[in-house]
């Protein structure tokens, strides 16, 4: 495998430099600050902020460094995991859409080596957009003029993110499969979307502890205590969702019949 | 005893209830062009992708250079090459990035292997731009290019002069042509341009539902086809009698004309002309008709769906 992985990663990384999705999704992400920056903004005068005002009331966002950087670690639980989603879907899903799938099948390098290389490169893409966050996040909210800053606070709020995304990271093998079953970048990005729905609708009912995708969220404080405590089952159960996602992902490509 | 390049035994592929292949053996030997003709849903596709390992049969093995193939291993993709599902590539990359990640990816160490792909597919002009607006002749050699790439011993081609021109077509005859005649290169050519396979293929092989119906070397062909010497008159309904009293056996042509099958016949015309000028019927032509490999296909094709329709 060794010998045939720079290659692999080296044509992954190529393909996914010259996509725009994987470019779009990261920008995307880079904004986040953006976005919590707006909410702090509506939470120092909430009462002519119209309903934004009211609702970060209602989720009681302090309009400092500390209420800015918890926003932004809430908001990047979800849109972290709907980025590495779309980019994972595209990632598997392209090959199949461009047609292209099948010329990667009967090659000197194994397919398990090309799939490792996409994973690689999505944990890669994870890495690289989420160092992106932190390094827009002080220039917004500086801008703002918040109260508050410490450099300790920062350190904590990437620290944050990074076991976010790693969380996330973790959590989209399964996407992987099922652009792979799907044959495109559709049905994946269908089941993304199911995923954050399912997080959201288990979180309410108290059950997000048990359930794979609401784990990041919930790691995040976004629910408060109602969406259910985290644990290291929570924990376990994401790590055995990527295992199995990462191995019948790997078993599809290895063993499936290409039609 | 040479290995065959490709090697089948009972190669069967069923999907549920349908039979995609059935019990398919074939050998095909180092160096030859082997033709793989069939109608649309003859099994033709579902055979390259068993042999390429992308589909596992459902009985039976298929065997390159001897090893029998397997998806998923390694298996003997270095000394293969293949273009199957019409050509396709990554439209944001250029033509030169493509083939630069066929040939990492089939651990070809040397770079220039990617610009004598280019120039052998007359892709020189195209080297920077992206393939997705590349026309569909152009992103057919672009295929061709990344079959050729890693040099192959075989090749597996599923209708490779799809989308191109006149010019392209000879261009690539030619190249096949070339390589299994100069570099030993055995080609297995799938394609509905009859004609085309039937310049180019050293031995075809027909399946229809799965099954081959035969298969047959340019001598075969030549011997199955059927030659006939096609008789016309101005009055042939005498024309017909004077032949029948001199023993011929007379078909109908189709056109409304007679037709002789007898050896007889076929190697001496002259004669007939002059049994049919003595009995007051001369003819108004008379030439020796050979079935040509569309004909000769579309009978195959129709007898077997007669006996099937009769069993």
């Amino acid at each position: 495998m060794t010998t045939h992985l720079p290659a692999a990663l080296w044509a992954e990384a190529l393909k996914l430099r010259r996509s725009r999705v994987p470019w779009v999704t990261a920008a995307v992400l880079a904004l986040t600050p953006l976005l919590a920056g707006l909410f702090v903004l509506a939470a120092r005068d909430p009462q002519t902020s119209g309903l934004v005002g009211g609702k970060t009331q209602m989720v009681g966002v302090t309009a400092d460094w500390a209420g800015y950087f918890t926003l932004l670690t809430q908001i990047d639980a979800v849109g972290g995991l709907l980025a590495l989603g779309v980019v994972t879907a595209w990632v598997f899903g392209r090959e199949f859409s461009d047609r292209m799938a099948v010329d990667l099948l009967a090659l000197p390098t194994p397919r398990a080596v090309i799939v490792t290389a996409k994973f690689l490169l999505i944990v890669a893409w994870s890495a690289v957009a989420t160092a992106l966050v932190p390094l827009v996040a002080p220039a917004v909210g500086g801008a703002l003029g918040l109260p508050g800053w410490s450099t300790g606070l920062l350190w904590e709020t990437v620290g944050h993110l990074a076991v976010l995304s790693g969380l996330n990271t973790l959590l989209v093998t399964p996407v992987a499969l099922a652009a792979s079953i799907g044959r495109g970048y559709l049905p994946a990005i269908g089941l993304v979307l199911i995923a954050i729905a399912l997080a959201q609708a288990m979180a309410a009912i108290g059950a997000g502890a048990w359930f794979p995708w609401s784990v990041p969220a919930l790691a995040s404080g976004i629910a408060g205590a109602a969406g259910g405590a985290i644990s290291a089952t929570s924990y376990l159960l994401v790590g055995l969702t990527a295992l199995a996602g990462a191995v019948l992902t790997m078993a599809w490509w290895r063993l499936a019949d290409q039609r | 005893m040479t290995v065959p390049t490709i090697q089948t035994h009972d190669l069967t592929k069923r999907y549920g209830s349908t039979l995609a292949v059935d019990g398919l053996t074939i050998r095909v030997a180092p160096g030859e062009i082997y033709g793989f003709l069939g109608l649309n849903g003859a099994g033709k596709s579902t055979t390259i992708r068993m042999l390429l390992g992308l589909t596992q049969p459902s009985r039976g093995a298929a065997l390159l250079f001897g090893g029998r193939v397997s998806g998923g291993g390694v298996g003997p993709w270095r000394r293969v090459g293949y273009l199957v599902d019409a050509a396709h590539a990554y439209p944001g990359l250029t033509v030169g990035e493509n083939l630069e990640l066929a040939r990492r990816l089939h651990g070809v160490t040397d770079p220039g292997a990617v610009d004598r792909a280019i120039e052998l597919l007359g892709l020189t002009a195209y080297r920077d731009r992206r393939a997705g607006i590349l026309s569909q002749g152009n992103l057919q050699r672009l295929g061709l290019a990344r079959a050729l790439l890693h040099q192959p011993e075989l090749l597996v081609l599923d209708e490779p002069v799809n989308g191109l021109d006149p010019a392209g077509i000879v261009e690539v005859r030619e190249l096949l042509r070339r390589l299994a005649h100069q570099h030993g290169v055995t080609v297995f050519i799938s394609s509905h341009i009859l004609a085309e396979v039937a310049r180019l293929a050293t031995r075809i092989a027909v399946i229809d539902h799965g099954r081959l119906l035969a298969e047959l070397d340019a001598d075969d062909l030549e011997r199955r086809s059927h030659p006939r010497l096609l008789v016309d008159a101005r009055d042939r309904t005498a024309a017909r009698a004077a032949l029948q009293t001199h023993g011929f056996q007379v078909v109908d042509d189709g056109d409304g004309g007679l037709a002789l099958e007898d050896p007889r016949a076929l190697e001496h015309p002259e004669d007939v002309a002059s049994f049919l000028v003595a009995a007051s019927a001369p003819p108004t032509s008379l030439h020796v008709w050979q079935e040509d490999l569309e004909t000769f296909f579309l009978r195959l094709l129709s007898e077997h769906q007669h006996q099937g329709a009769a069993r």
